[in-house]
C-alpha cells in the first residue's frame, strides 16, 4: 500500500463519481483527460518515473472507488501505452547502431522477443520526444472512446431485424443508441423494457425511445420470465465484462440471461473495449464485487418489518459467460470465450495487478 | 451577457452546540456536541457532507461553547483534503457572547455575510435530502409572496418513541403554509391538542398532521434574519415559529412547510436515545448514500462491508472465536479477543476488547480499552476510558472520557436530573417495534397489573379463562348446558384448540369454578353439584378412552396446583367413576402412567387394588 498522497484532480474526480457523476463513458474520458494532463504537465524525466506516478494515482483511485473499474482499466491501457512507445523509441534508436539486424526475424524470435521485452527492458532510459508521442496516442485513445458508442450502434442493422421483439433490462446508453438506430432503420419493432426496480431507469429508456414507429411495452421485473417465450433477443449493457466473459451488471440482469438460456433466446452484450477488465470474480460480498444501495428502495422506513429486518439491495449481478451468446463491442462482434484474449491485446501482463 | 452576471452563491448555516446539550453530559461538558462521533465519523461531518453533495457552496458553522475545538476539527479535514473541503468554503463564527440559537441569527444578521436565500441546519441532523431543491421550491414561493420568512422541512414518521423531535403543526393544504405548530413534550403523554378555531374558518383546506418529526432543517429567506434582530425574545427556533405565527399581520411574514419524501432520510440527534436510533439507521443503510463502508467525508473505503450489515476495517484485529451477530461497525487498530460477542454496536479506532465480553448496543469511541468478561448494554463509553475486567454497564450507563471504572464494577444508568421537577434525559433502550405506540402500551399495562405473576398469556391460557367465565357464569344463571357447549366450542375455534387441549381444559375449567375454589372442606358436594349441573357438558367431551384420560390429567394438575384436593383425590375420583364418567380402563392406564412415589399415586393406591380386585372377580364369574 503506498502512502503517497493523491493530487488534486485525482480527489476532485474520486468526489464528483461519488457525489453521483455517472456512466462509464463519461468517467472514462475524464480518467482519461485526467492523465493526460498528468503526462503533459507534470515533470517527469524518464519512463519509469511516469509509469510509477501512473500507477500510484491509479492505486488510489481503485482503493477509493474499487466499484469503478473504468478507472483501472484506463490506467491499465496507459502504462501498456507508455510501455510501446518507449520500445518503440529505443527500437528506433537500436536501428541507428545495428542496421541489419532486422532483416529476418525467425519463428523462435517472434515468441522469444515478447518476453524479453516484458522482463528486462530498462525504462528509466531517458529518450527524447516520449512526451509528444504519449500524447498522440491518448488523442487515439479518446477518439476511440468517442466514437465507440457510435461504432456499436452502427452494428445494429446487422442484428436486429424488421417486427423483431427485443427485450432490454434498466437504461444503458449504449442500448439506447443502439436502439434507436434499429427502429431508425427496421419497421414494426417492438422493444420489451424491463423497468429494473428500485430505481425503475426502465422508464427512463422508454420515455427516450418514444417513436410513432415502434411498440415500447414496460414489465415489472417479476414478468420478465412469463414474457421471454415470444422474445426475439435479449440486448442487454453491462457495468463491466470481467477476465471470464462473464458480466457484472445492473441487478436483474442474471434474471433475464437465465430466463433467456431458459428459453433459448439468444443474449447480446454491448460493451466497449473499455469495459473488459482483467479481474476475475472472487467472491460475490461487497469487498470484491457488490455495491449495496439505499435500503429505502426494498422496504419503506416506516414499515413494521423496517426495524427487525435486514435489507440487502445490491447494485449489480454477476452473470456467468455461458449465458452470454455474444459480446458486441465498438471493434465488432466476440464470443465470451475470446474476451481473454482481447484483454491480452489492450493490457500489458504486468500491468494486471496494480 | 450572463457571464457578467455574479452567480448566487448557495449558502448554508450550521448550528453547533444546539439547544439540548444538558442531555449529552457528561460529554457535552468537555466538547462541542457536533464533534460526536456516530459510527466512527463526528456528526458534523455527515452535515457537511450532506451540504456538499447538495451543492452548497459556502457553510458557515456556527459555534458557541467550543468554537476552538470545532475550528481545529474543520481545519484538520480541510488539510486532509475530506470529501466536503471540495467545492466548498467552510467558515466558523460565534463566539461567547452567543447564549442561542436566536442570538446566533441576529449575529449573522450584524455581519451581514449572507446574501440571499440560505440553507439553516443543525450540525446534529443527518439527512440524505436534496435540499437544493426544496431551496428552490423556497425561492419560487418567496418570489410569489414576499412574506415568505421560512420553509420548515419535516418528515413523516411513524411514532416510534417519543424523543423529542415530534411536531403536531396544522397546514394549508393549498400553499403549504404553516397555521399551527407545536411540538411534542416528550415527558407528558399529551393526548389534546388545542388548535384555534380561526384557522379552521380562514382557510378552506387544512390538514393537521401529528405524525412528523422535525429534523432541524430550514431553508431562510434573507427577511428571516432582521426578524430575530427585531425580536430579541426569539431564543430558539420554535420561539420565531411561534412568533411569527402570532403576530403575523404584523410581522407581515409567513412560514412554509415542505415535506421530505420517503426516499429521503432525515433525523437529528437530540438525545443519547435518538443517537442509538440514528446510529442503527446509519449501519442500517436507511441514510444511503452516507453509510460506512461509502467513505464518509475520506478519500479512502474504512470497512469491508459484510453479510448482516458488519463493517470491518481490514487493519481491525477480530479473533477467530468471536461472534459479530449483526449491525456492528469496527474501526481500523481495535483488537477483540476470543469468546467476545457483539451485537448492535460500534467500536471506535485503536479499542482493545478481552476476552468473553457481550456487547450489546455499546457504542465505543476511538481508543477504549476494555478488560475480559465484561458485559455492555445500551452504553456509551467515551474515547480513551479504560474499563477494568468483570464489569457490568447497563441501561443507558454513559462512560466520560478517559474515565477509569474498576474491576468487578456493575453500573447502571445515570439518571441526569434536568430540573426540580425529576425529569431525566432519555437513555438507551430497547427500542419496541412501531406498533408498541402509548395507546397499546397504556392498556397492556393495565392487563398486566391484573394477571401479575401468572404465566405468559398464550392462547391455551386465554381459551382457559375463557371457559372458566363462561361456566361460572352459567353456573350462576342456571343457563341450558347446550348452549354453554355451544360458547365453549366458538371459544375453541377462536384459539384453535385441539380436541385434547378442549377436554383438558373444560375439565380443568370445572375444578377452578369458584363454587368449589370457594367451598374448602365440602369440597366433595361442591364437586357433586358442579358435576350434576355440568353432567351433559361433560359427557358432551369426555366419551372416549382418550378423552377420559385427558379429564383424569386435568385432575391431576388441579390436585398438584389445589392442596384441597388433593387430599381428597382419591373420593373425586371414585364419584367419577361411580357416575360412569370414567372407565376403569382409563383410570388404570392413568394410575400407570404416572410417576412413581407421586403423592397422587400413593394415595389413589386402594382405589386401584380395589379396581383390580373387581376385575379378577368379574372374570372369575365368567
Amino acid at each position: 500500500m503506498t502512502t503517497a498522497k493523491p493530487i488534486a484532480e485525482i480527489a476532485s474526480l474520486i468526489h464528483s463519481i461519488k457525489i453521483g457523476l455517472e456512466g462509464s463513458y463519461s468517467i472514462s474520458s475524464r480518467t482519461l483527460e485526467l492523465f493526460k494532463k498528468i503526462i503533459a504537465n507534470k515533470s517527469w524525466k524518464n519512463a519509469q518515473e511516469l509509469m510509477q506516478l501512473v500507477q500510484e494515482q491509479g492505486r488510489i483511485l481503485s482503493s477509493a472507488l474499487p466499484q469503478e473499474v473504468v478507472t483501472s482499466n484506463m490506467v491499465r491501457r496507459i502504462l501498456k501505452i507508455i510501455r510501446e512507445a518507449f520500445d518503440l523509441l529505443r527500437e528506433k534508436n537500436k536501428e541507428y547502431q545495428f542496421d541489419d539486424g532486422h532483416t529476418t526475424l525467425s519463428l523462435h524470435k517472434l515468441i522469444t522477443q515478447t518476453s524479453e521485452t516484458s522482463k528486462d527492458v530498462d525504462y528509466s532510459k531517458h529518450h527524447d520526444g516520449l512526451r509528444d508521442v504519449l500524447l498522440d496516442h491518448l488523442q487515439e485513445i479518446e477518439i476511440e472512446l468517442e466514437t465507440s458508442s457510435e461504432n456499436i450502434s452502427a452494428q445494429a442493422e446487422e442484428h436486429i431485424h424488421s417486427s423483431e421483439v427485443i427485450l432490454t433490462l434498466g437504461h444503458s446508453k449504449s442500448v439506447e443508441n443502439f436502439l434507436k438506430r434499429a427502429i431508425e432503420k427496421r419497421k414494426f419493432l417492438t422493444i420489451i423494457i424491463a423497468e429494473c426496480a428500485p430505481e425503475c431507469r426502465g422508464h427512463d429508456l422508454a420515455a427516450s425511445l418514444a417513436s410513432a414507429s415502434c411498440e415500447i411495452v414496460i414489465i415489472p421485473d417479476s414478468s420478465i420470465f412469463a414474457m421471454m417465450s415470444r422474445v426475439n433477443k435479449v440486448i442487454i449493457g453491462t457495468h463491466s465484462v470481467l477476465a471470464n466473459g462473464g458480466l457484472r451488471a445492473a441487478c436483474g440482469s442474471y434474471t433475464v440471461a437465465a430466463a433467456a438460456k431458459h428459453f433459448s433466446v439468444p443474449t447480446i452484450v454491448l460493451a466497449p473495449m473499455y469495459k473488459l477488465s482483467p479481474v476475475h470474480l472472487c467472491s460475490y460480498e461487497q469487498d470484491a464485487f457488490n455495491i449495496l444501495g439505499s435500503a429505502e428502495g426494498v422496504l419503506p422506513y416506516d414499515s413494521l418489518a423496517a426495524k427487525s429486518a435486514k435489507v440487502y439491495s445490491p447494485i449489480f449481478d454477476y452473470v456467468p459467460p455461458e449465458f452470454v451468446t455474444l459480446f458486441i463491442s465498438n471493434m465488432g462482434g466476440h464470443a465470451p470465450s475470446y474476451v481473454y484474449r482481447l484483454l491480452s491485446e489492450l493490457y500489458h501482463p504486468e500491468d494486471i495487478e496494480m | 451577457m450572463d457571464q457578467f452576471k455574479d452567480r448566487e452563491v448557495v449558502q448554508a448555516v450550521l448550528i453547533a452546540d444546539n439547544n439540548h446539550f444538558e442531555n449529552f453530559r457528561p460529554f457535552a461538558d468537555e466538547t462541542s456536541t457536533a464533534l460526536l462521533p456516530l459510527v466512527n465519523v463526528p456528526v458534523i461531518d455527515y452535515a457537511l457532507e450532506s451540504l456538499n453533495r447538495c451543492g452548497v457552496e459556502e457553510v458557515f458553522v456556527f459555534s458557541r461553547l467550543f468554537i476552538n475545538d470545532l475550528r481545529q476539527h474543520i481545519e484538520k479535514q480541510i488539510k486532509s483534503s475530506c470529501s466536503w473541503s471540495l467545492n466548498m468554503k467552510v467558515k466558523i463564527i460565534g463566539g461567547e457572547g452567543c447564549r442561542c440559537y436566536g442570538d446566533a441569527l441576529r449575529d449573522l444578521d450584524a455581519k451581514g455575510l449572507l446574501r440571499g436565500h440560505f440553507i439553516l441546519l443543525q450540525a446534529e441532523t443527518v439527512t440524505n435530502a436534496n435540499l437544493i431543491a426544496i431551496l428552490e421550491e423556497h425561492k419560487k414561493n418567496s418570489k410569489r409572496d414576499k412574506g415568505t420568512a421560512m420553509t420548515v422541512v419535516f418528515k413523516e414518521s411513524a411514532a416510534r418513541l417519543p424523543t423529542g423531535n415530534e411536531v403536531v403543526i396544522a397546514m394549508d393544504l393549498d400553499n403549504n403554509r404553516l397555521h399551527y405548530h407545536k411540538r411534542v413534550d416528550q415527558y407528558l403523554k399529551e393526548k389534546n391538542f388545542d388548535i384555534p378555531m380561526e384557522i379552521f374558518i380562514n382557510n378552506s383546506q387544512i390538514s393537521i398532521h401529528h405524525n412528523i418529526v422535525d429534523p432541524q432543517i430550514a431553508i431562510c429567506s434573507p427577511l428571516a434574519l432582521p426578524l430575530f434582530s427585531d425580536n430579541f425574545d426569539f431564543g430558539t427556533r420554535d420561539d420565531f415559529i411561534r412568533g411569527l405565527l402570532i403576530n403575523e399581520e404584523i410581522l407581515d411574514s409567513r412560514i412554509y412547510v415542505s415535506f421530505l419524501s420517503n426516499n429521503q432520510y432525515a433525523s437529528t440527534i437530540g438525545n443519547w436515545l435518538t443517537y442509538q436510533t440514528i446510529s442503527l439507521d446509519v449501519i442500517n443503510r436507511w441514510s444511503y448514500p452516507l453509510v460506512p463502508d461509502m467513505g464518509i467525508c475520506c478519500l479512502y473505503q474504512n470497512y469491508v462491508f459484510t453479510r448482516n450489515n458488519i463493517y470491518k476495517s481490514q487493519k481491525a484485529k477480530v479473533s477467530r472465536k468471536v461472534t459479530l451477530k449483526e449491525n456492528v461497525v469496527i474501526h481500523e487498530g481495535s483488537s477483540v479477543e476470543n469468546g467476545s460477542e457483539i451485537t448492535n454496536s460500534v467500536i471506535g479506532r485503536n479499542c482493545k476488547i478481552g476476552e468473553n465480553c457481550q456487547l450489546k448496543n455499546a457504542f465505543l469511541m476511538d481508543g477504549v480499552t476494555v478488560g475480559d468478561n465484561c458485559r455492555f448494554e445500551f452504553c456509551v463509553v467515551g474515547a480513551d476510558a479504560v474499563i477494568e475486567s468483570k464489569c457490568q454497564l447497563m441501561e443507558g450507563f454513559v462512560v466520560k472520557p478517559k474515565e477509569v471504572v474498576k474491576t468487578g464494577s456493575t453500573l447502571t444508568g445515570n439518571e441526569i436530573y434536568l430540573d426540580d421537577e425529576g425529569l431525566t434525559v432519555p437513555v438507551m433502550k430497547f427500542l419496541p417495534n412501531a406498533f408498541d405506540d402509548s395507546d397499546y402500551n397504556s392498556s397492556s399495562d393495565e392487563e398486566e397489573s391484573i394477571i401479575n405473576g401468572s404465566p405468559i398469556p398464550d392462547d391455551a391460557n386465554i381459551f382457559l379463562s375463557e371457559v372458566i367465565d363462561s361456566l361460572n357464569r352459567g353456573f350462576q344463571e342456571k343457563l341450558k348446558p347446550d348452549n354453554l357447549i355451544l360458547e365453549i366450542n366458538s371459544s375453541r375455534y377462536a384459539y384453535n384448540m385441539s380436541l385434547k387441549e378442549v377436554n383438558f381444559n373444560v375439565i380443568k375449567a370445572l375444578f377452578n369454578l369458584n363454587v368449589i375454589q370457594e367451598a374448602d372442606e365440602k369440597v366433595l358436594s361442591a364437586v357433586n353439584e358442579v358435576f350434576n349441573f355440568f353432567g351433559i357438558v361433560v359427557r358432551n367431551y369426555i366419551k372416549t378412552e382418550e378423552s377420559m384420560e385427558d379429564c383424569l390429567a386435568a385432575i391431576e394438575e388441579c390436585c398438584l396446583e389445589h392442596d384441597i384436593l388433593r387430599s381428597r383425590v382419591l373420593k373425586i375420583i371414585h364419584y367419577l367413576y361411580d357416575k360412569e364418567y370414567v372407565t376403569e380402563e382409563a383410570i388404570l392406564n392413568w394410575h400407570n402412567s404416572m410417576e412413581k412415589d407421586s403423592d397422587i399415586k400413593n394415595s389413589l393406591k386402594q382405589l386401584v387394588e380395589w379396581l383390580n380386585q373387581s376385575s379378577e372377580e368379574e372374570s372369575d364369574d365368567e
